[in-house]
């Protein structure tokens, strides 16, 4: 039965689970810290002989990691801040609302929740250069500030608070931006808090959307900047690992903060 | 969302102030503009850096901005920019790339920098300025320009009962050597040790070089016909193969950097690279010599690895004399054995020979040197989508060297002017 | 409900849906849609961009027709049928694991979760390390085990398949968390009453567990499938696609048109086919789903 306590197999299953999921990660760490000409060895050994600091004091000497990070904030945070709040709209819309055309707009956000971005890159470079758009922040954020995933993934939850709700609202006299104000984003707040980590995530890793539509070195975001490791013959897979590791670190770190939140909090309302 | 107003409302300002900053960038003075993209990344950047701020400081009326970005996401923003009419002035690239990105429109002819510049001009590496062409006109001009050479581990030698002041000179020393270097643990059919490390994608172009020993090419002299399906190709081609799928002399199927990952750790004994590795191989303390690549049956030749810097399209008067400026510059003496004495590469000139003794080495075999199909537009798909997957059939027992190489001819055949 | 709105009411129900819908629409419309429509004009036009001759349905037909198309429609269908089954499966099971009282399960939750959230691209050099055949930990490990790796990720049978691992790796704890949230909607007393009834555990996940968690299996497996096509990121650093071609999937090769060998024409044609295939693929899935689902 679901809720009997788990059983010593369980928890060695789970820790082995554990245990392979989390080795490239531990492995990313490890050659963080070993010397370059160490990182390979044969045999392969798990723990590094030496162990160094260098890969992170050589990435703080070569790169601007301050203003890095706050470009890659201003950008990830921005996308995050905007597509929650038109997603959410959207997924209302969809979710909510009975209006003529909705199969077709939910047609097409699910069509396009399935475009390979590398279809799109070459005229959208185009349209951005035509709007001076390139090498500025509302020219990195306001074409991601809508997402086809988003407002798909909202209105799955959207769909599953009870109807009656918004029916009293609205007996009551409320309008449908109070009613998506007050009851149904905060009844959601859980999964709109999921989207948001999800938002955050994608976009603070991503690598090629601001290395494309940025020239200017000043605006480079931190996977951007540590991208430069990678030479065309020589690896520094020291130096890589190091800028993958701080890369990570606000990351995950956001993601403990919230996960419990976060888990515990789609459990409760949850799709179904 | 349940988010304190004061926190949303803090991040909204710092959000705004950031977009405002954005817009105010630094006012530029009288100097004209250089955009200048590459993919120097890597060990190679600071040198670059240093260099490129040095000419900045030097020439009052010129700045040159440079983006250094990795070589693929460089290969994805050129076509999106120049398409979009918004490409940089100036860019370095593989020279193999010059013809296609000529052939497309994106580049503007530097004729003129040539002729006005003959000193220069003339003391550059022969083959290395030919390679800029494309129909006729140079495209660009020599940014670095390297052979490779054999890079083998003394001590493997030693280990094997080998000369390692004795590095091998012909192709049956080689194949010998690799054999004798090749090493299997009991009961094992995958060996401890491989005599060499052949990388077959994603590298220095390293099968060119045994198709030239033995005489073979990819394409005919005039570039108009398939040459990979002749006798002397196919036969180069079945015995390397034959080496590494047998004798296992080599794994199959390896990338550049992966081939140098197994001589740097003693996994494999010998492997043809550039300048690049040598710092990386000193760090991790092999023990290596460096010699030419041994003599084929019909010629000693090697491939060159080279970087080509290119001049928009679009560029206009102004923005060409500027370049001109950075052109000279960049292949002035003092630049060029700066640039050697940080990088290792040799010089593109030449008449300067490098002080950095590793650079020398590498100067001395230039001349041996040989450019892939230089000034063929479809160099990337005769190359990387026929070529080299027909050489990973034949190393993996697909096909014969005979069914490969014809077939790769066949594919090859559409896309040469006829 | 029991009156009916009137035509006004429409007309103003109508207006309010679109204008909230309008500044994902205005974004949507304008960075992708658009962008879409201009490469469906290249895809119309001869390959090399400027020349602009209309060709029609020309290169849909030579992309249909070329063997590097079938090669990589076969080799995504590979990577989906290997990838999307197992994710899913995957994700049940270790839900259904998570859902229990458990010493440590925030910990296990989040183990499983991370690799969703960092940088396939960076994720994805540090496992070509590890299933090198010479040199990595994995390979190594399963040779000891007895287990055949091949040559690691390098071997043309087995690449597909090493790909397909990392996807999994990658995607599991997502749809996990997925499952976990459903499972946490269905009523205990559903179980209670059947633990009453003497139902044992299968048949209690037969019969109330797997039905009620039809929705989630339906987005869940979209959601999927659609990851699946569109992987991208680790095949371009662990494999480039090779050898010959062998782990060349649609999006790949569409990367390597476009970007490699400048066949704008080719690229956005392809793309538009892919776009229409999957499209398909997910309508026939929501359709299959919607019928199947139970109302409750």
């Amino acid at each position: 039965m679901r809720e009997t306590p788990a059983g010593p197999l369980v928890y060695a299953g789970l820790v082995v689970i554990s245990a392979l999921v989390l080795l490239p990660l531990g492995w990313t760490v490890l050659a963080s810290l070993t010397p370059e000409a160490q990182i390979a060895r044969f045999p392969p050994r798990v723990l590094p002989e030496d162990i160094t600091f260098e890969h992170y004091r050589e990435i703080r000497r070569q790169l601007p990691l301050a203003r890095q990070f706050l470009n890659t904030l201003i950008f990830a945070g921005g996308v995050t801040l905007l597509s929650l709040l038109f997603d959410s709209m959207a997924a209302y819309a969809l979710a909510r609302l009975d209006f003529p055309g909705k199969r077709v707009v939910f047609g097409l956000v699910l069509a396009l929740l399935m475009i390979p971005p590398q279809v799109t890159l070459v005229p959208l470079y185009e349209i951005m250069s035509g709007l001076d758009w390139i090498n500025t922040y509302h020219g990195l954020i306001l074409p991601r500030a809508a997402s086809a995933f988003g407002i798909f993934f909202l209105r799955q939850f959207f769909l599953t608070i009870p109807r009656d709700l918004d029916d009293a609202a609205r007996i009551d006299g409320a309008s449908h931006l109070r009613i998506y104000a007050r009851i149904v984003v905060p009844i959601s707040a859980p999964a709109v808090l999921t989207l948001g980590l999800f938002h955050f995530m994608y976009n603070w890793n991503d690598l090629l959307w601001p290395l494309v539509f940025t020239t200017d070195p000043s605006m480079h975001t931190l996977p951007a900047g540590l991208a430069l490791f990678m030479g065309k013959h020589v690896v520094q897979y020291g130096l890589l690992m190091a800028g993958a590791v701080l890369t990570l670190l606000p990351v995950v770190l956001a993601f403990v903060l919230v996960q419990r939140r976060f888990v515990e909090g789609i459990a409760t309302t949850g799709i179904r | 969302m349940r988010m304190r107003r004061g926190t949303f409302t803090s991040i909204v300002l710092v959000l705004t102030t950031a977009l405002a900053l954005s817009g105010c960038t630094a006012g530029g003075d009288a100097a004209v503009r250089l955009t200048f993209w590459n993919g120097f990344t890597g060990p190679d950047r600071p040198v670059l850096e240093e260099l490129v701020a040095t000419f900045n400081r030097t020439h009052p009326g010129v700045r040159v901005e440079m983006n250094v970005m990795p070589w693929d996401v460089l290969f994805q923003k050129i076509p999106a920019a120049y398409n979009a009419g918004r490409g940089p002035d100036l860019t370095a690239f593989d020279t193999v790339r010059v013809a296609m990105y000529a052939s497309r429109g994106y580049l503007g002819s530097v004729d003129d920098w040539y002729t006005d510049n003959t000193a220069t001009s003339a003391a550059l590496h022969r083959q290395a300025t030919e390679a800029t062409s494309f129909e006729g006109r140079r495209y660009g001009l020599p940014f670095t320009f390297t052979p490779t050479l054999l890079f083998y581990n003394r001590k493997l030698f030693r280990e094997a009962g080998l000369d390692p002041d004795r590095p091998p000179a012909t192709w049956p020393e080689w194949q010998d050597h690799a054999l004798r270097l090749t090493k299997f643990t009991e009961g094992n059919d995958t060996p401890s040790q491989f005599g060499l490390a052949i990388p077959d994608h994603q590298s220095v172009q390293i099968w060119p070089i045994l198709l030239w020993g033995n005489g073979g090419d990819i394409l005919s002299a005039d570039h108009e016909q398939p040459a990979v399906g002749e006798p002397a190709a196919v036969e180069a081609v079945r015995t390397w193969a034959g080496l590494i799928a047998t004798r296992k002399v080599s794994p199959i199927g390896l990338s550049g950097p992966e081939a140098d990952k197994l001589f740097e750790t003693g996994k494999a004994a010998m492997e043809i690279v550039g300048p690049w590795m040598t710092s990386g191989f000193t760090k991790a303390g092999v023990d290596y010599g460096v010699a030419m690549v041994p003599a084929g049956p019909k010629r000693q030749v090697t491939i060159a690895a080279g970087t080509t810097l290119a001049l928009a399209a679009t560029a206009d008067a102004a923005t060409r004399r500027a370049a001109g400026e950075f052109f000279e510059f960049w292949t002035s003496p003092e630049t060029q054995q700066r640039w050697s004495a940080g990088t290792g590469f040799p010089t593109v000139r030449t008449d300067v020979e490098p002080q950095n003794a590793q650079a020398a080495t590498f100067d001395r075999h230039a001349e041996a040197a040989i450019v892939l199909m230089p000034g063929v537009p479809e160099y990337q798909k005769i190359y990387t989508e026929i070529f080299e997957p027909a050489i990973q059939r034949v190393e993996h027992g697909e096909a014969s060297a005979e069914e490969a190489m014809s077939r790769a001819a066949e594919q090859i055949r559409p896309l040469l002017p006829r | 409900m029991t009156s009916r709105p009137g035509r006004r009411g429409r007309a103003s129900r109508t207006l309010t849906a679109y204008a909230f819908l309008a500044p994902s629409l205005a974004v949507i419309g304008l960075f992708t849609v658009w962008p879409l429509i201009l490469a469906a004009g290249s895809s119309v036009r001869a390959a090399r961009p400027g020349s602009g001759e209309w060709v029609g349905a020309d290169n849909y037909v030579a992309v249909l027709n070329s063997e590097e198309f079938r090669n990589a429609l076969g080799n995504t269908a590979v990577y989906v049928v290997l990838a999307t089954p197992v994710t899913v499966a995957c994700a049940l099971g270790l839900a259904l694991l998570l859902n229990r009282k458990l010493a440590g399960r925030t910990f296990f939750r989040a183990a499983v979760f991370v690799p969703a959230v960092v940088s396939l691209g960076v994720t994805a050099i540090s496992w070509r390390f590890l299933l090198s055949p010479e040199i990595g930990l994995v390979t190594h490990w399963l040779h000891r085990l007895g287990i055949p790796a091949g040559n690691g990720i390098r071997d043309p049978d087995l690449g597909l398949a090493y790909l397909a691992v990392v996807h999994v790796w990658r995607n599991v704890g997502f749809y996990a968390v997925m499952y976990l949230a459903g499972l946490n909607t269905i009523p205990r007393t559903y179980y209670e009453s059947a633990h009453l009834d003497g139902a044992n555990a299968w048949q209690r996940f037969r019969h109330i567990t797997w039905p009620l968690l039809g929705n989630t299996t339906a987005f869940v497996s979209i959601l999927a499938v659609v990851t699946a096509v569109q992987a991208f990121d680790h095949v371009f650093v662990m494999t480039g696609g090779g050898p010959y071609s062998s782990t060349e999937t649609l999006v790949y090769l569409l990367y390597r048109k476009g970007f490699e060998d400048l066949e704008f024409g080719y690229a956005a044609t392809l793309g538009w086919i892919v776009l229409l295939m999957v499209f398909a693929l997910s309508l026939a899935q929501n359709l299959y789903f919607s019928r199947r689902v139970v109302g409750y």
